[in-house]
Protein backbone atom coordinates (compact mmCIF):
# COMPACT_ATOMS: atom_id res chain seq x y z
CA UNK A 1 0.00 0.00 0.00
CA UNK A 2 1.61 3.58 -1.20
CA UNK A 3 0.34 6.87 -0.41
CA UNK A 4 -0.46 8.59 -3.83
CA UNK A 5 2.25 11.28 -3.22
CA UNK A 6 5.27 7.91 -3.23
CA UNK A 7 3.46 6.22 -5.92
CA UNK A 8 6.38 7.14 -8.65
CA UNK A 9 8.77 6.86 -5.90
CA UNK A 10 7.80 2.74 -5.41
CA UNK A 11 7.55 2.02 -9.02
CA UNK A 12 11.07 3.22 -9.55
CA UNK A 13 12.25 1.87 -6.58
CA UNK A 14 10.49 -1.76 -7.17
CA UNK A 15 11.87 -1.54 -10.71
CA UNK A 16 15.75 -0.80 -8.93
CA UNK A 17 15.40 -3.62 -7.34
CA UNK A 18 14.01 -6.16 -10.05
CA UNK A 19 10.65 -6.77 -8.65
CA UNK A 20 8.76 -4.86 -11.27
CA UNK A 21 5.82 -6.55 -10.74
CA UNK A 22 5.20 -6.21 -7.22
CA UNK A 23 1.63 -5.60 -6.15
CA UNK A 24 1.16 -2.35 -5.51
CA UNK A 25 -1.71 -0.46 -4.42
CA UNK A 26 -2.70 3.49 -4.37
CA UNK A 27 -4.16 5.18 -1.58
CA UNK A 28 -4.84 8.94 -1.25
CA UNK A 29 -2.03 10.85 0.37
CA UNK A 30 -1.75 12.12 3.51
CA UNK A 31 -2.95 9.03 5.40
CA UNK A 32 -0.95 9.79 8.88
CA UNK A 33 -3.05 13.08 9.75
CA UNK A 34 -6.86 12.09 8.41
CA UNK A 35 -9.42 11.35 10.70
CA UNK A 36 -10.37 7.64 11.79
CA UNK A 37 -13.49 8.05 10.31
CA UNK A 38 -11.56 9.19 6.73
CA UNK A 39 -9.39 6.07 7.03
CA UNK A 40 -11.89 3.51 7.38
CA UNK A 41 -13.62 4.76 4.14
CA UNK A 42 -10.27 4.19 2.58
CA UNK A 43 -9.83 1.32 3.88
CA UNK A 44 -13.10 0.39 2.45
CA UNK A 45 -12.67 1.60 -0.85
CA UNK A 46 -9.30 -0.65 -1.33
CA UNK A 47 -9.63 -3.84 1.19
CA UNK A 48 -11.07 -5.79 -2.15
CA UNK A 49 -8.48 -5.03 -4.33
CA UNK A 50 -5.59 -5.84 -1.32
CA UNK A 51 -7.30 -9.24 -0.87
CA UNK A 52 -7.34 -9.73 -5.07
CA UNK A 53 -3.81 -8.94 -5.20
CA UNK A 54 -2.91 -11.51 -1.90
CA UNK A 55 -4.31 -14.13 -3.89
CA UNK A 56 -3.09 -16.81 -6.81
CA UNK A 57 -4.69 -16.13 -10.42
CA UNK A 58 -4.49 -12.35 -9.27
CA UNK A 59 -3.19 -9.61 -11.61
CA UNK A 60 0.34 -10.00 -10.94
CA UNK A 61 1.54 -8.34 -13.64
CA UNK A 62 -0.03 -4.87 -12.48
CA UNK A 63 1.04 -3.43 -16.01
CA UNK A 64 0.56 -0.03 -13.94
CA UNK A 65 3.92 -0.68 -12.31
CA UNK A 66 5.52 -1.07 -15.66
CA UNK A 67 7.65 2.82 -16.44
CA UNK A 68 10.34 4.39 -18.00
CA UNK A 69 13.30 4.75 -15.16
CA UNK A 70 13.68 8.49 -14.63
CA UNK A 71 17.32 7.15 -15.52
CA UNK A 72 16.81 5.98 -19.21
CA UNK A 73 17.40 8.51 -21.27
CA UNK A 74 20.79 8.94 -21.86
CA UNK A 75 21.76 7.54 -18.59
CA UNK A 76 23.61 4.39 -20.39
CA UNK A 77 25.91 6.94 -22.68
CA UNK A 78 29.35 6.77 -21.51
CA UNK A 79 29.76 10.52 -22.45
CA UNK A 80 27.08 13.33 -23.92
CA UNK A 81 28.18 16.42 -25.94
CA UNK A 82 27.23 19.87 -24.45
CA UNK A 83 27.18 23.78 -25.42
CA UNK A 84 30.68 25.11 -25.35
CA UNK A 85 28.92 28.92 -24.12
CA UNK A 86 29.29 28.70 -20.33
CA UNK A 87 25.61 30.49 -20.30
CA UNK A 88 24.13 27.83 -22.40
CA UNK A 89 25.99 24.71 -20.98
CA UNK A 90 24.48 25.87 -17.83
CA UNK A 91 20.97 25.76 -18.98
CA UNK A 92 21.58 22.23 -20.29
CA UNK A 93 22.50 20.88 -17.17
CA UNK A 94 19.86 22.62 -15.10
CA UNK A 95 16.93 21.75 -17.39
CA UNK A 96 18.05 18.10 -16.93
CA UNK A 97 17.83 18.86 -12.71
CA UNK A 98 21.78 17.55 -13.06
CA UNK A 99 22.80 20.57 -10.95
CA UNK A 100 21.55 22.06 -7.81
CA UNK A 101 19.88 25.70 -9.56
CA UNK A 102 23.77 26.94 -9.21
CA UNK A 103 26.38 27.02 -11.81
CA UNK A 104 29.02 24.04 -12.35
CA UNK A 105 32.05 23.20 -14.66
CA UNK A 106 31.95 20.78 -17.43
CA UNK A 107 33.17 17.27 -17.09
CA UNK A 108 35.22 17.01 -19.80
CA UNK A 109 36.64 13.94 -20.32
CA UNK A 110 40.15 15.63 -19.57
CA UNK A 111 39.40 16.76 -16.19
CA UNK A 112 37.42 13.89 -15.53
CA UNK A 113 40.59 11.58 -15.99
CA UNK A 114 42.93 14.35 -13.71
CA UNK A 115 40.14 13.88 -10.96
CA UNK A 116 40.43 9.86 -11.43
CA UNK A 117 44.37 9.88 -11.32
CA UNK A 118 43.90 11.91 -8.12
CA UNK A 119 41.62 9.47 -6.68
CA UNK A 120 44.02 6.45 -7.29
CA UNK A 121 41.98 4.53 -8.33
CA UNK A 122 40.62 2.90 -11.86
CA UNK A 123 37.33 4.25 -13.14
CA UNK A 124 35.36 1.17 -13.01
CA UNK A 125 36.00 0.68 -9.48
CA UNK A 126 32.78 0.71 -7.38
CA UNK A 127 32.29 2.63 -4.26
CA UNK A 128 28.68 1.71 -3.88
CA UNK A 129 25.11 1.42 -4.87
CA UNK A 130 23.29 4.90 -4.38
CA UNK A 131 19.45 4.29 -3.91
CA UNK A 132 16.97 5.18 -4.56
CA UNK A 133 17.14 4.12 -8.11
CA UNK A 134 20.12 2.13 -6.88
CA UNK A 135 22.73 3.71 -9.02
CA UNK A 136 26.02 2.46 -9.64
CA UNK A 137 29.31 4.78 -8.14
CA UNK A 138 32.13 4.22 -10.45
CA UNK A 139 34.85 6.38 -9.76
CA UNK A 140 34.05 8.01 -12.90
CA UNK A 141 30.87 8.86 -12.26
CA UNK A 142 31.75 10.14 -8.92
CA UNK A 143 35.06 12.11 -10.87
CA UNK A 144 32.28 13.58 -13.04
CA UNK A 145 30.36 14.84 -10.45
CA UNK A 146 32.74 16.33 -8.14
CA UNK A 147 34.49 17.98 -11.59
CA UNK A 148 31.10 19.81 -11.74
CA UNK A 149 31.12 20.54 -7.98
CA UNK A 150 34.06 22.23 -8.38
CA UNK A 151 36.47 19.82 -6.76
CA UNK A 152 40.36 20.31 -7.01
CA UNK A 153 41.77 16.62 -8.44
CA UNK A 154 43.68 16.50 -4.48
CA UNK A 155 40.35 16.83 -2.78
CA UNK A 156 38.57 13.68 -4.94
CA UNK A 157 40.24 10.58 -2.06
CA UNK A 158 37.90 12.47 0.26
CA UNK A 159 34.80 12.54 -1.92
CA UNK A 160 35.52 8.95 -2.68
CA UNK A 161 36.04 7.93 1.04
CA UNK A 162 32.40 10.43 1.90
CA UNK A 163 30.38 7.71 -1.15
CA UNK A 164 31.80 4.32 0.24
CA UNK A 165 30.91 5.77 4.14
CA UNK A 166 27.53 6.79 2.92
CA UNK A 167 26.99 3.99 0.30
CA UNK A 168 26.91 1.50 4.15
CA UNK A 169 23.67 -0.35 5.54
CA UNK A 170 24.21 1.71 8.70
CA UNK A 171 23.49 5.43 6.63
CA UNK A 172 20.47 3.94 5.92
CA UNK A 173 20.79 5.67 2.50
CA UNK A 174 17.74 5.04 1.46
CA UNK A 175 15.96 6.48 3.87
CA UNK A 176 18.25 9.79 3.83
CA UNK A 177 17.18 9.93 -0.32
CA UNK A 178 13.63 9.78 0.12
CA UNK A 179 12.45 10.66 2.96
CA UNK A 180 10.22 13.70 3.82
CA UNK A 181 12.10 14.90 6.18
CA UNK A 182 15.10 17.44 5.93
CA UNK A 183 18.40 15.25 6.34
CA UNK A 184 21.41 16.74 4.66
CA UNK A 185 24.53 15.02 4.30
CA UNK A 186 27.19 16.35 6.24
CA UNK A 187 30.96 14.74 5.75
CA UNK A 188 33.04 15.96 9.16
CA UNK A 189 37.14 15.68 8.09
CA UNK A 190 40.36 14.34 10.55
CA UNK A 191 43.60 14.49 9.99
CA UNK A 192 46.36 16.66 8.23
CA UNK A 193 44.57 17.06 4.54
CA UNK A 194 42.95 19.66 6.80
CA UNK A 195 45.45 21.60 6.33
CA UNK A 196 47.23 20.24 3.21
CA UNK A 197 43.71 20.76 1.30
CA UNK A 198 42.29 23.97 3.75
CA UNK A 199 39.53 22.66 4.89
CA UNK A 200 38.02 25.22 7.23
CA UNK A 201 37.56 24.11 10.65
CA UNK A 202 37.94 27.84 12.03
CA UNK A 203 35.79 31.01 12.21
CA UNK A 204 32.30 30.47 10.16
CA UNK A 205 33.36 26.62 9.99
CA UNK A 206 29.82 25.66 9.54
CA UNK A 207 29.54 29.07 6.41
CA UNK A 208 30.77 29.63 3.35
CA UNK A 209 34.15 30.62 1.83
CA UNK A 210 36.22 27.68 1.81
CA UNK A 211 36.64 25.80 -1.85
CA UNK A 212 37.70 22.46 -0.36
CA UNK A 213 34.56 22.76 2.26
CA UNK A 214 32.22 24.09 -0.15
CA UNK A 215 33.04 21.69 -3.26
CA UNK A 216 33.75 18.64 -1.18
CA UNK A 217 29.93 18.75 0.08
CA UNK A 218 28.51 19.59 -2.96
CA UNK A 219 29.97 16.69 -4.79
CA UNK A 220 28.37 14.40 -1.86
CA UNK A 221 25.02 16.09 -3.03
CA UNK A 222 25.45 15.69 -6.93
CA UNK A 223 26.08 11.87 -6.26
CA UNK A 224 23.27 11.46 -4.40
CA UNK A 225 21.06 12.92 -7.24
CA UNK A 226 22.68 12.61 -10.20
CA UNK A 227 24.12 8.76 -9.70
CA UNK A 228 21.44 7.84 -7.50
CA UNK A 229 18.61 9.81 -9.31
CA UNK A 230 16.65 11.54 -5.91
CA UNK A 231 16.32 14.98 -7.77
CA UNK A 232 13.89 17.28 -5.38
CA UNK A 233 10.09 17.21 -5.81
CA UNK A 234 10.41 13.43 -7.73
CA UNK A 235 12.43 10.84 -5.58
CA UNK A 236 13.75 13.47 -3.08
CA UNK A 237 10.60 14.14 -1.16
CA UNK A 238 11.89 16.63 1.45
CA UNK A 239 9.22 18.71 3.09
CA UNK A 240 10.82 21.89 3.45
CA UNK A 241 14.34 20.67 3.39
CA UNK A 242 17.26 22.88 4.52
CA UNK A 243 20.01 25.25 3.25
CA UNK A 244 22.42 22.44 3.79
CA UNK A 245 21.15 20.31 1.29
CA UNK A 246 23.25 22.36 -1.04
CA UNK A 247 26.76 21.30 0.90
CA UNK A 248 27.64 20.65 4.01
CA UNK A 249 31.02 19.92 4.68
CA UNK A 250 33.39 21.16 7.86
CA UNK A 251 36.67 19.92 9.41
CA UNK A 252 37.46 19.33 13.26
CA UNK A 253 39.82 21.98 15.27
CA UNK A 254 41.85 19.28 16.19
CA UNK A 255 44.35 22.21 17.09
CA UNK A 256 41.86 24.22 19.97
CA UNK A 257 40.53 20.64 20.96
CA UNK A 258 41.36 19.61 24.23
CA UNK A 259 40.47 16.73 23.75
CA UNK A 260 40.76 13.46 21.41
CA UNK A 261 39.42 14.09 18.03
CA UNK A 262 36.41 12.22 16.50
CA UNK A 263 38.24 10.10 14.13
CA UNK A 264 40.95 8.87 16.89
CA UNK A 265 37.39 8.56 18.99
CA UNK A 266 36.31 6.06 16.23
CA UNK A 267 39.61 3.62 16.23
CA UNK A 268 41.93 5.41 13.78
CA UNK A 269 45.36 6.93 14.34
CA UNK A 270 45.72 10.75 14.61
CA UNK A 271 47.61 10.96 11.48
CA UNK A 272 44.97 9.34 9.35
CA UNK A 273 42.73 11.31 7.18
CA UNK A 274 39.26 10.54 7.78
CA UNK A 275 35.72 11.61 6.47
CA UNK A 276 32.62 10.70 8.73
CA UNK A 277 29.57 10.80 6.87
CA UNK A 278 26.40 12.01 9.47
CA UNK A 279 23.01 12.44 8.94
CA UNK A 280 22.21 16.39 9.55
CA UNK A 281 18.42 17.72 10.18
CA UNK A 282 19.41 20.91 10.71
CA UNK A 283 21.80 23.48 12.93
CA UNK A 284 21.41 24.82 15.72
CA UNK A 285 22.55 27.56 17.75
CA UNK A 286 23.54 27.37 21.21
CA UNK A 287 24.83 30.82 22.33
CA UNK A 288 26.18 30.92 25.81
CA UNK A 289 28.69 34.10 25.59
CA UNK A 290 27.73 34.57 29.87
CA UNK A 291 28.16 31.21 31.01
CA UNK A 292 31.67 31.23 33.19
CA UNK A 293 31.58 27.25 34.34
CA UNK A 294 30.13 23.54 32.50
CA UNK A 295 27.03 24.24 35.54
CA UNK A 296 25.94 26.84 33.03
CA UNK A 297 27.02 25.28 29.47
CA UNK A 298 25.44 22.59 30.59
CA UNK A 299 22.43 23.84 31.16
CA UNK A 300 22.41 25.87 28.33
CA UNK A 301 23.09 22.55 25.70
CA UNK A 302 20.50 20.58 27.74
CA UNK A 303 17.99 23.33 26.92
CA UNK A 304 19.49 23.37 23.23
CA UNK A 305 18.52 19.74 22.69
CA UNK A 306 15.39 19.59 24.29
CA UNK A 307 13.81 22.81 22.21
CA UNK A 308 11.86 21.09 20.17
CA UNK A 309 10.26 17.49 18.90
CA UNK A 310 12.74 17.68 15.83
CA UNK A 311 16.04 18.76 18.04
CA UNK A 312 14.59 16.47 21.26
CA UNK A 313 13.28 13.45 20.17
CA UNK A 314 13.51 11.83 16.59
CA UNK A 315 17.39 11.43 16.42
CA UNK A 316 19.11 8.33 16.40
CA UNK A 317 22.13 10.23 16.79
CA UNK A 318 22.90 13.72 17.56
CA UNK A 319 26.03 15.92 17.25
CA UNK A 320 27.40 18.58 19.09
CA UNK A 321 29.92 21.18 17.28
CA UNK A 322 31.54 22.79 20.31
CA UNK A 323 33.33 26.13 19.35
CA UNK A 324 36.70 26.12 21.14
CA UNK A 325 36.16 29.03 24.13
CA UNK A 326 33.31 26.48 25.61
CA UNK A 327 35.47 23.44 25.27
CA UNK A 328 38.53 25.18 27.26
CA UNK A 329 35.83 25.98 29.90
CA UNK A 330 34.56 22.20 29.85
CA UNK A 331 38.09 20.77 29.90
CA UNK A 332 38.91 23.53 32.99
CA UNK A 333 36.11 21.74 34.88
CA UNK A 334 37.03 18.65 34.56
CA UNK A 335 35.17 17.32 31.76
CA UNK A 336 36.08 14.81 28.90
CA UNK A 337 33.70 13.71 26.42
CA UNK A 338 32.54 10.61 27.57
CA UNK A 339 31.53 12.56 31.32
CA UNK A 340 30.29 15.41 28.88
CA UNK A 341 28.17 13.11 27.35
CA UNK A 342 26.80 11.36 30.34
CA UNK A 343 25.54 14.50 32.00
CA UNK A 344 24.15 15.46 28.63
CA UNK A 345 22.44 12.20 28.37
CA UNK A 346 20.86 12.53 31.75
CA UNK A 347 19.93 15.90 31.22
CA UNK A 348 18.50 16.54 27.49
CA UNK A 349 15.06 15.31 28.62
CA UNK A 350 11.28 15.96 27.78
CA UNK A 351 8.58 15.91 29.83
CA UNK A 352 5.54 13.54 28.48
CA UNK A 353 3.25 16.51 29.38
CA UNK A 354 5.06 18.76 27.08
CA UNK A 355 4.30 16.40 23.74
CA UNK A 356 1.15 15.80 22.29
CA UNK A 357 -0.58 12.75 23.13
CA UNK A 358 -0.62 12.07 18.75
CA UNK A 359 3.41 12.06 19.21
CA UNK A 360 3.39 10.67 22.64
CA UNK A 361 1.10 7.60 21.48
CA UNK A 362 4.41 7.45 18.18
CA UNK A 363 6.97 7.89 20.58
CA UNK A 364 5.59 4.65 22.36
CA UNK A 365 6.37 3.10 19.52
CA UNK A 366 9.64 4.24 17.92
CA UNK A 367 11.34 4.73 21.30
CA UNK A 368 9.83 1.76 23.76
CA UNK A 369 12.79 2.50 25.97
CA UNK A 370 11.22 5.35 27.74
CA UNK A 371 7.89 3.75 28.03
CA UNK A 372 8.92 1.06 30.35
CA UNK A 373 6.50 0.50 33.43
CA UNK A 374 7.71 2.58 36.21
CA UNK A 375 10.16 5.00 33.88
CA UNK A 376 9.70 8.57 34.57
CA UNK A 377 7.50 10.39 32.24
CA UNK A 378 10.17 12.10 30.07
CA UNK A 379 11.98 11.15 26.78
CA UNK A 380 15.71 11.67 26.45
CA UNK A 381 17.13 13.11 23.14
CA UNK A 382 19.16 9.88 22.53
CA UNK A 383 18.66 6.13 23.95
CA UNK A 384 22.53 6.02 25.22
CA UNK A 385 24.77 8.34 26.33
CA UNK A 386 27.27 7.61 23.56
CA UNK A 387 24.69 8.13 20.75
CA UNK A 388 26.19 11.45 21.49
CA UNK A 389 28.70 12.93 18.89
CA UNK A 390 31.30 16.02 20.18
CA UNK A 391 33.59 17.60 18.06
CA UNK A 392 35.34 21.26 18.68
CA UNK A 393 35.08 23.40 16.28
CA UNK A 394 35.26 26.76 15.24
CA UNK A 395 36.87 30.44 16.02
CA UNK A 396 36.43 33.03 18.50
CA UNK A 397 33.54 33.17 20.33
CA UNK A 398 31.49 31.80 22.74
CA UNK A 399 28.88 29.86 19.97
CA UNK A 400 28.57 25.87 19.42
CA UNK A 401 26.08 24.49 17.56
CA UNK A 402 23.50 21.64 17.93
CA UNK A 403 23.12 19.21 15.26
CA UNK A 404 20.51 16.54 15.31
CA UNK A 405 20.01 13.68 13.43
CA UNK A 406 17.75 10.90 11.98
CA UNK A 407 15.92 8.49 13.02
CA UNK A 408 17.44 5.06 11.80
CA UNK A 409 20.94 6.96 10.39
CA UNK A 410 24.33 6.14 12.07
CA UNK A 411 27.35 7.98 11.18
CA UNK A 412 29.69 6.43 9.66
CA UNK A 413 33.26 6.53 9.51
CA UNK A 414 35.66 6.22 6.15
CA UNK A 415 39.65 6.47 6.38
CA UNK A 416 40.30 8.40 3.55
CA UNK A 417 42.66 6.34 0.87
CA UNK A 418 45.50 7.10 -1.81
CA UNK A 419 46.19 10.79 -0.06
CA UNK A 420 49.40 12.11 0.24
CA UNK B 1 33.28 17.35 -33.31
CA UNK B 2 31.74 20.75 -34.17
CA UNK B 3 33.16 24.29 -32.48
CA UNK B 4 30.31 25.30 -30.40
CA UNK B 5 29.93 21.30 -28.65
CA UNK B 6 32.52 20.10 -26.04
CA UNK B 7 32.32 16.37 -25.18
CA UNK B 8 31.62 15.45 -21.29
CA UNK B 9 31.23 12.51 -19.23
CA UNK B 10 27.75 11.59 -18.43
CA UNK B 11 27.45 12.23 -15.07
CA UNK B 12 23.85 9.82 -14.81
CA UNK B 13 24.38 6.93 -12.62
CA UNK B 14 23.82 3.54 -14.78
CA UNK B 15 21.06 1.45 -12.03
CA UNK B 16 22.35 -1.86 -11.54
CA UNK B 17 21.22 -4.86 -13.04
CA UNK B 18 18.98 -6.41 -10.33
CA UNK B 19 15.90 -9.07 -11.14
CA UNK B 20 14.51 -10.37 -8.20
CA UNK B 21 11.70 -13.07 -7.96
CA UNK B 22 8.31 -12.34 -6.36
CA UNK B 23 7.11 -14.68 -3.54
CA UNK B 24 4.32 -16.91 -5.22
CA UNK B 25 1.22 -16.33 -4.16
CA UNK B 26 0.00 -19.96 -3.69
CA UNK B 27 -3.33 -19.46 -2.16
CA UNK B 28 -6.57 -19.01 -4.01
CA UNK B 29 -8.94 -17.58 -1.15
CA UNK B 30 -7.69 -15.79 2.30
CA UNK B 31 -9.60 -18.38 4.19
CA UNK B 32 -8.03 -19.66 7.23
CA UNK B 33 -4.80 -17.69 5.97
CA UNK B 34 -2.42 -15.91 8.51
CA UNK B 35 -1.94 -12.29 7.10
CA UNK B 36 1.10 -10.23 8.06
CA UNK B 37 0.83 -6.53 8.25
CA UNK B 38 3.84 -4.46 8.45
CA UNK B 39 3.58 -1.19 9.70
CA UNK B 40 6.34 1.60 8.91
CA UNK B 41 5.62 3.31 11.71
CA UNK B 42 4.19 6.43 10.62
CA UNK B 43 1.10 8.04 12.14
CA UNK B 44 -2.19 5.87 11.26
CA UNK B 45 -0.30 3.40 9.82
CA UNK B 46 -0.95 0.57 12.46
CA UNK B 47 -4.48 1.87 12.33
CA UNK B 48 -5.19 1.89 8.84
CA UNK B 49 -3.51 -1.91 8.62
CA UNK B 50 -5.77 -2.93 11.03
CA UNK B 51 -9.03 -1.26 9.67
CA UNK B 52 -8.01 -3.89 6.63
CA UNK B 53 -7.07 -6.45 8.58
CA UNK B 54 -10.46 -6.78 10.07
CA UNK B 55 -12.12 -5.93 7.14
CA UNK B 56 -10.14 -9.17 5.50
CA UNK B 57 -11.08 -10.81 8.30
CA UNK B 58 -15.20 -9.75 7.88
CA UNK B 59 -14.85 -11.69 4.55
CA UNK B 60 -12.75 -14.50 5.00
CA UNK B 61 -13.60 -17.27 7.35
CA UNK B 62 -10.67 -18.34 10.24
CA UNK B 63 -8.14 -15.10 9.27
CA UNK B 64 -5.60 -14.61 11.36
CA UNK B 65 -3.60 -11.39 11.99
CA UNK B 66 -0.16 -10.93 12.97
CA UNK B 67 0.92 -7.44 13.14
CA UNK B 68 4.32 -5.76 12.72
CA UNK B 69 5.82 -2.88 13.14
CA UNK B 70 8.83 -2.02 11.03
CA UNK B 71 12.13 0.66 12.18
CA UNK B 72 14.16 0.25 9.45
CA UNK B 73 16.33 -1.65 7.78
CA UNK B 74 18.95 -1.99 10.34
CA UNK B 75 16.32 -4.15 12.28
CA UNK B 76 15.31 -6.64 9.32
CA UNK B 77 16.08 -9.78 11.28
CA UNK B 78 11.93 -9.16 12.78
CA UNK B 79 11.17 -9.53 8.97
CA UNK B 80 12.41 -13.09 8.56
CA UNK B 81 10.28 -14.06 11.43
CA UNK B 82 7.03 -12.20 9.71
CA UNK B 83 7.89 -14.39 6.26
CA UNK B 84 8.11 -17.21 8.23
CA UNK B 85 4.55 -17.12 10.24
CA UNK B 86 2.38 -15.49 7.35
CA UNK B 87 1.39 -16.68 4.25
CA UNK B 88 0.90 -13.30 2.74
CA UNK B 89 2.10 -9.63 4.28
CA UNK B 90 0.28 -6.14 3.25
CA UNK B 91 3.41 -3.71 3.87
CA UNK B 92 2.58 -0.01 4.49
CA UNK B 93 4.81 2.63 2.46
CA UNK B 94 5.28 6.60 2.71
CA UNK B 95 3.17 9.03 5.00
Amino acid sequence: MVSSEFWTLALAESQARGVKDLPLIKVPHPVGTISLEALHAVAESVVDAIAGKLMRGSDSTSAGNRMASQQDEGSAAASLTVPNDPAEMFSFFCDRGWTDGLPVLPPTLAAVQKMIAAGGNKPDVVLGIIPPLNGVATVEKVAANAVMAGCLPNYFPLVLAAVRAMARPGYNLDGVQTTTGNIAPLAIVNGPCRNQLAINYGANVLGQGWRANATIGRAIRFVMTNIGGARPGSFDKSTVGQPAKYTFCFAENEEASPWQPLHVERGLARERDTVHMFGASGVYSAVDMASQSATGLLKTYSLTMTGGLASGVTSTEVLWVICPEHAAILERDGFSKDKLRVELFARARIPYDNIADENLALLAKRRPLWFKSGALREIGVVDRPEDIWLVVAGGAGAKSAYIPGRTGTRMQTAAVEGFD
Amino acid sequence: MMENLIEIVNPLGVPRAQVSKLAPRRHRSLTGRRVGLLDNNKPNADKFLQLIGEMLQARYAELTLLAKCKMTRMESDGLVQLAESCDVVINAFAD
